[in-house]
């Protein structure tokens, strides 16, 4: 018999069948097999994630498929994770419209797949970087709420800061 | 109104309230707020300590415990009556003062709902979560079960429907329907259509205007899809300015960003000649920000100068003074600043350390030798890290009457300080650093300045639990048993850093390990001597002594007086437990590696590369900047890999050869053996190819044809090259180099 595997069951009741190795990246899921299978798979498992549609469980389950050999530096070493690079793979991955980069990213945060979700973060974050007030607004379509007083209120508050 | 009342009022008011006597339940309440929040603070404690609550709450504001419940009643009142605005204002006061209160962030969305803004009250049941689920889980405060599972769902419900409301809005169709807010508009902007109903016709024109000018791709908010966790992430990122800039983009942005301490406390970084107006400005917006965490404390708070000396005291009797502005880590170099400036200000502020008392971590870089250092230990008996850097050798000479020698206290202070012999249990790390200059002994501070003093300091002290210890630019002349006592009290040390010290040689310092035995086991020792000395074999040792150096992982021993033959044995002392794998032997003046001008062969007192491998197989980081390698150091490196280790043997990973000045592209094609027979052998992808590969390779200092690295990168010899021509020699880098600056 083949190796049991886990199928997960999409939003819009799309299903997708994966290698436990890969379902595992998720954590939550991981812990669910667990739980409820202590000792271990003897057959097919199928868990519903009724908060993520299929477009987007497609693209994380490419993710997983692509990294379920990756070793991930340590969870508790924040520094390691802060400082690591966006792998190559992982940029490209990413090359989406930022709603499905948003949704990838929640999907992460649900599933519990933090090298996904801070590889995500760190995407967002290199898109805010080195921009001004006024480019961010265009790039993320934001209406400037501000009055001139309020603006130059902010500023003030913000000149203890080295500007580098 | 008295307060034994309150109970009957209370009841009074909510039957009012059932039966839908609103005005009348209002004005009760309304009196019963005012009687609760005019209590004083004391009288506060007593009524909370009689009905069995702590004397304040762990977070949130001191307050009568009925008071937010009150609020809560009222701002249902006012929703009865339809003053929503007031409700909002109750509502919003309730998570003031209690930050985790459920109650008040249901009240809020609820109202703001009410009042149509949906988005709003998303971003205040996802804050409310948020700081509720990070105050359970770094400080275990529970909130009520149910509560926080009506919060979730009503949040939850919300995240759905705006969703959706979301995603059925293309952007193509958004324009003739702005009723709920397209998704091209911003939220904002939505409410405000919903606000001025009789606008509607105007707003609809201009938001479909907005529409065609906007790119056809979507692009949304960040802020409004992404929880605060998430959020959080995100700005981790980015430095400290960079969020502060981002304060600018919208109310939304400003907001949440300032609703997550993590991203502020912990780096309240201050630009350099920064004045007191800047300052102020600062310190204002970070309490009001880290008032929202748990901690209520700035974790870390760094200053590297002010503008000028006058304003400097100003700084300082601010950041000691200034009401809820708790520092845990303090980091503060000025060349103003000196140790007697401190004393004076403490002094008169009657030695209260205020914001300062839980200090755990001092790192002072300060003008002019230290004296009365004892007394800091005294003062901040918690410390457990303690950073002491001299980077300014001259003391602007009015200093001396700085010091508070008229003072009771401090007389006192000095007597206990200098002649009890206490220890501090806490301190783990201590570093001290003197400037260079104050070592020359015919320097003129010297003779005019009567607190100059060349000499390590604290060794008659006792720190049970130290573990890293660094000392700079000292003159230990007459203080080696001094150290040694002191090496023997300190039994946890595990990292050591001596550097640039007078009247220290490697060979004094492992004869003192010897005689006085101390008990520790270093992971970490640096040994930079001041000047080469004569050549050391160190023929006094045996492999079975300095059983302190057996589980070394990290050696520096920079600049060092060892012989060949003495660096070998000093390996196998310090590799018995196989644990070595950095070794940093740069500009070691007698240390002579096999190179055109030396090729004596191996019988002769050269060292080969090959050598350093089979006595530390394990090595995977090896520094050997400035040193007389050349090409032929390398080829040789490379044949003996090949012949007597094996390329699969060797650990190496980082190899840095800075400032080898002879060294030349083919060194290091030969390095890595990268012939073009064996080139094309990899083109054809052939995996037989045996050679070194190296994760990093650092050559500053050399100029190297960018077509021979780029090579030697693209056949995957080397995943990462550093190649700065430019860069300052290693002698600058170090723990000096806060100091050479």
């Amino acid at each position: 018999m083949s190796e049991p595997k886990v199928i997960m069951v999409s939003s819009d009741e799309e299903r997708f069948k994966v290698d436990q190795v890969v379902a595992e990246k998720s954590v939550t899921i991981k812990n669910m097999i667990r739980d409820l299978n202590p000792d271990g798979l003897t057959e097919d498992f199928e868990v519903p994630v009724s908060t993520i549609r299929a477009n987007v469980l497609s693209k994380v389950l490419e993710w997983c498929e692509h990294h379920k050999t990756t070793v991930f530096p340590d969870e508790d070493d924040e520094d390691a994770k802060k400082t690591a690079p966006i792998e190559e793979w992982d940029r490209t991955f990413f090359r989406v419209d930022q709603e499905m980069l948003y949704e990838i990213i929640l999907a992460a945060n649900f599933l519990n797949i933090t090298p996904l979700r801070d590889s995500g973060c760190k995407i967002v974050a290199e898109m805010i970087r080195g921009k001004s007030p006024e480019e961010l607004r265009k790039v993320f379509n934001i209406t400037n709420d501000f009055t001139a007083e309020e603006e130059a209120a902010i500023r003030r508050e913000n000149e203890w800061a080295e500007d580098r | 109104m008295a307060l034994e009342l309150l109970e009957e009022k209370l009841e009074l008011a909510v039957l009012y309230f059932k039966t839908s006597n609103y005005p009348k339940a209002l004005k009760v309440y309304d009196e019963l707020i005012k009687l609760l929040s005019n209590l004083s603070i004391a009288k506060v404690k007593q009524i909370r300590q009689e009905k069995g609550f702590p004397e304040s709450p762990i977070i949130g504001t001191c307050v009568h415990p009925s008071l937010t419940s009150l609020l809560d009643q009222r701002a249902a009142t006012y929703e009865k009556l339809d003053r929503l605005n007031k409700a909002l204002f109750d509502a919003e006061q309730i998570t003031k003062i209690d930050p985790i209160s459920c109650k008040g962030y249901l009240r809020v969305g609820k109202v703001l709902r009410c009042m149509n803004k949906e988005v709003e009250a998303y971003k205040a049941y996802q804050t409310g979560i948020y700081i509720i689920e990070q105050a359970a889980r770094k400080h275990g405060i529970k909130v009520s079960e149910k509560l926080l599972i009506q919060l979730k769902s009503q949040y939850s419900t919300l995240n759905q429907k705006l969703r959706s409301q979301r995603l059925s809005k293309t952007p193509s169709t958004g324009s003739n329907n702005s009723s709920t807010g397209g998704s091209q508009e911003t939220p904002l902007n939505s409410q405000l259509n919903k606000m001025i109903p009789l606008k509607r016709n105007s707003s609809q024109s201009t938001s479909s205007q907005k529409v065609k000018v906007s790119k056809p791709s979507k692009a949304f908010d960040p802020f409004l899809y992404l929880p605060l966790e998430v959020i959080e992430v995100i700005f981790q990122q980015l430095p400290i300015h960079l969020i502060l800039k981002c304060h600018l983009v919208s109310k939304t942005w400003y907001f949440c960003l300032t609703n997550i301490p993590s991203l502020y406390n912990d780096r309240f970084i201050l630009k350099p000649r920064i004045t007191v107006g800047e300052f102020t400005q600062g310190m204002k917006l970070m309490k009001s920000i880290v008032h929202k965490s748990y901690s209520q404390q700035i974790k870390n708070l760094r200053l590297r100068s002010v503008i000028n000396a006058v304003q400097l005291k100003k700084v300082i009797e601010l950041i000691i003074q200034e009401p809820n502005f708790s520092i845990q880590n303090l980091d503060l170099f000025d060349t103003n600043l000196n140790f007697h400036l401190i004393l004076n200000r403490l002094s008169k502020l009657s030695w209260r350390l205020n914001n300062l008392k839980s200090l755990q971590e001092m790192k002072l870089g300060l003008s002019g030798s230290i004296r009365y250092e004892n007394i800091l230990l005294k003062l901040f008996p918690k410390l457990k890290n303690l950073h002491l850097v001299i980077i300014d050798p001259e003391l602007n000479s009015a200093s001396n009457d700085l010091i508070p020698i008229q003072d009771k206290r401090f007389k006192q202070l000095v007597e206990t300080a200098n002649n009890e012999l206490v220890e501090f249990e806490s301190l783990q790390s201590l570093v001290t650093i003197n400037h260079p200059q104050l070592l020359k002994s015919n320097n003129k501070m010297r003779v005019s300045m009567n607190s100059f003093n060349p000499y390590p300091l604290f060794l008659d002290k006792g720190f049970p639990n130290l573990t890293e210890l660094s000392i700079a630019s000292f003159d230990f002349l007459n203080r080696l048993p001094l150290l040694g006592e002191f090496l023997i009290k300190t039994t946890k040390l595990t990292k050591i850093i001596l550097e640039n010290n007078v009247n220290f040689k490697l060979l004094d310092f492992l004869q003192l390990l010897k005689n006085y035995n101390p008990s520790f086991t270093l992971t970490k020792l640096v040994f930079r001597e001041e000047k080469l000395n004569s050549a050391t074999n160190l023929n006094e040792f045996s492999l079975n002594d300095l059983s302190q150096l057996s589980t070394l992982q990290y050696l520096d021993l920079y600049g060092s007086s060892l012989s060949t033959r003495g660096l070998l044995l000093f390996l196998k002392i310090c590799n018995r437990s196989k644990s070595l794998d950095t070794l940093l032997i740069g500009l070691s003046g007698h240390i002579y590696f096999r190179t055109d001008t030396f090729h004596m062969g191996p019988n002769h007192n050269t060292l080969s590369l090959s050598r350093l491998i089979k006595v530390v197989p394990n090595l995977a980081k090896l520094y050997l900047n400035e040193l007389d390698i050349d090409n032929l150091t390398l080829k040789t490196f490379n044949q003996d890999l090949e012949r007597e280790i094996g390329y699969q043997a060797c650990k190496l990973k980082v190899l840095d050869i800075s400032f080898c000045t002879k060294i030349e592209g083919i060194g290091l094609i030969d390095l890595f053996n990268a012939t073009s027979t064996n080139l094309k052998r990899l083109k054809r992808g052939d995996q037989s190819v045996e050679c070194l590969k190296l994760d990093e390779l650092i050559i500053d200092g050399i100029e190297i044809n960018p077509s021979t690295l780029k090579l030697l990168t693209d056949f995957k010899f080397v995943k990462v090259i550093k190649n700065d021509a430019n860069k300052r020699k290693w002698k600058s880098f170090g723990i000096n180099s806060l100091v050479i600056q």
